[in-house]
């Protein structure tokens, strides 16, 4: 089955998913046993298929070069050591690896997939490390009197989140990055933006409004 | 009508996205276990996170990580830890190992979950027989409850199984067990234990 197809409507955070996975040979990683074989193409869904199917350690390669740099800048991002990001991204693509089976594209996209992968590995890690984190200041999201739960639209919702984010407009994008990638507070994001602490709260209802309507399949 | 309480909605978006740690994560995961509104709010919120992280700017791995990987793959995956566990345990909790039971009098009893560093957060579960009044007590710091099995009741009234609870600093309150039957609460808490009385005692051997 053919994915490509399917390639442009990721092209905002998913620029040409894998061609750099197929061009990156660089020192020091030998690929000489994946010579022979032609290199994998397509999305990182069919990839897993691929693996899930003939475990076919070309796709793995590939998916691997896209998504570990991905899960160890994310983990960096939220406050874990290079060290710990990067053994937690090699994990990450261990336990793809092995679960490729169990993934269901109609239920989620690869991405969100392998992000819960990384998410509970980190968790375990913490739990391992008996490392606290205590609560900081919450952030409301919602207008009072919006319905707290929300109904997740049937279908893949990933890629409509994707052009939310991409469409909101910067100052938004910004509070949103701070809030939801780096868990700052309210009070943390107006210091680093040096804005007012009531418009990080107008801006990230805003934001969240719009990215609620596109997982919830209204837009 | 009894009404569910649930986790805050920057408690799921927080569990989602891999920012609330232990000791509140387990509270948050046993909740997700039994509330499927809940568990849909979460993976929005995974949604989100992926696309984010899909995002980044990606950060080279050490040279030789996909080398290393690759040579990995036909290892066998250890298997998971089998603790025993009561069968109302939920699913998130079974993969940790708990601390005996221990009893802190008037039938209730305390088994370690999780403990931070230094004291500095800690998950236990707590048992009690139907119809036990547990003592008045206030936080030192944030307690999270979340009820594993059976029911309590107390002045801001009734929290049935699935119940997700958050008492801040300095909030008193005085909980019964329901009389139809025990009761097992998940609680998660980032005081320091207290260092007097026989439950702080306890706590501290425990822990």
């Amino acid at each position: 089955m053919d994915h490509a197809a399917a390639l442009p409507g990721l092209s905002p955070f998913f620029p040409s998913p894998l061609r750099l996975a197929r061009t990156s040979k660089g020192p020091g990683i030998s690929m000489n046993h994946l010579e022979s074989t032609p290199q994998p193409s397509g999305s990182a869904e069919s990839l897993l298929a691929a693996i899930a199917e003939r475990q076919d350690r070309a796709s793995f390669a590939a998916l691997f070069q896209h998504f570990a740099p991905r899960i160890k800048a994310f983990l960096v991002r939220q406050g874990a050591t290079a060290a710990e990001a990067e053994e937690i991204a090699q994990e990450t693509m261990l336990s793809v690896w092995r679960k490729a089976g169990q993934f269901d594209p109609a239920r989620a996209q690869a991405s969100t997939w392998i992000f819960t992968i990384a998410r509970n590995l980190r968790i375990d890690a913490m739990r391992r490390a008996r490392d606290p984190k205590m609560l900081s200041e919450p952030l409301d999201l919602c207008n009072p009197g919006d319905e707290p739960h929300f109904q997740l639209a049937a279908r893949q919702t990933e890629n409509a989140v994707k052009v939310a984010l991409r469409d909101l407009p910067p100052d938004q994008h910004d509070v949103v990055r701070l809030a939801f990638l780096e868990d700052h507070s309210h009070t943390e994001i107006a210091q680093t933006l040096g804005i007012p602490v009531g418009t990080v709260k107008s801006r990230l209802r805003l934001a969240f409004a719009k990215l609620r309507q596109a997982l919830e399949g209204k837009v | 009508m009894i009404t569910l309480n649930h986790p805050p909605l920057d408690l799921r978006r927080r569990y989602a996205q891999g920012t609330l740690g232990p000791p509140f994560e387990f509270t948050v995961a046993a909740h997700l276990d039994v509330c499927a509104a809940c568990r849909s709010t979460v993976e929005g919120f995974e949604v989100v996170s992926g696309a984010l992280m899909a995002d980044l700017e990606p950060m080279p791995l050490e040279a030789g990580a996909l080398q290393a990987t690759l040579e990995r793959l036909d290892a066998k995956a250890a298997p998971p830890p089998v603790h025993d566990a009561p069968a109302w345990l939920p699913p998130s909790l079974r993969r940790q190992r708990l601390g005996p039971e221990f009893p802190i009098g008037g039938g209730v009893f305390l088994r370690r979950v999780w403990s931070g560093r230094g004291g500095r957060g800690r998950a236990y579960l707590l048992r009690a027989r139907a119809g036990t009044a547990l003592p008045l007590h206030d936080h030192r710091g944030v307690e999270v409850t979340c009820v594993l099995k059976g029911g309590y009741h107390e002045e801001n009234g009734a929290h049935p199984a699935g119940d997700f609870f958050l008492a801040r600093p300095g909030e008193a309150h005085t909980p019964h067990i329901d009389s139809d039957g025990e009761c097992v609460c998940l609680i998660a808490t980032d005081a320091p234990p207290k260092s007097r009385g026989l439950p702080g005692v306890v706590m501290r051997a425990l822990m």
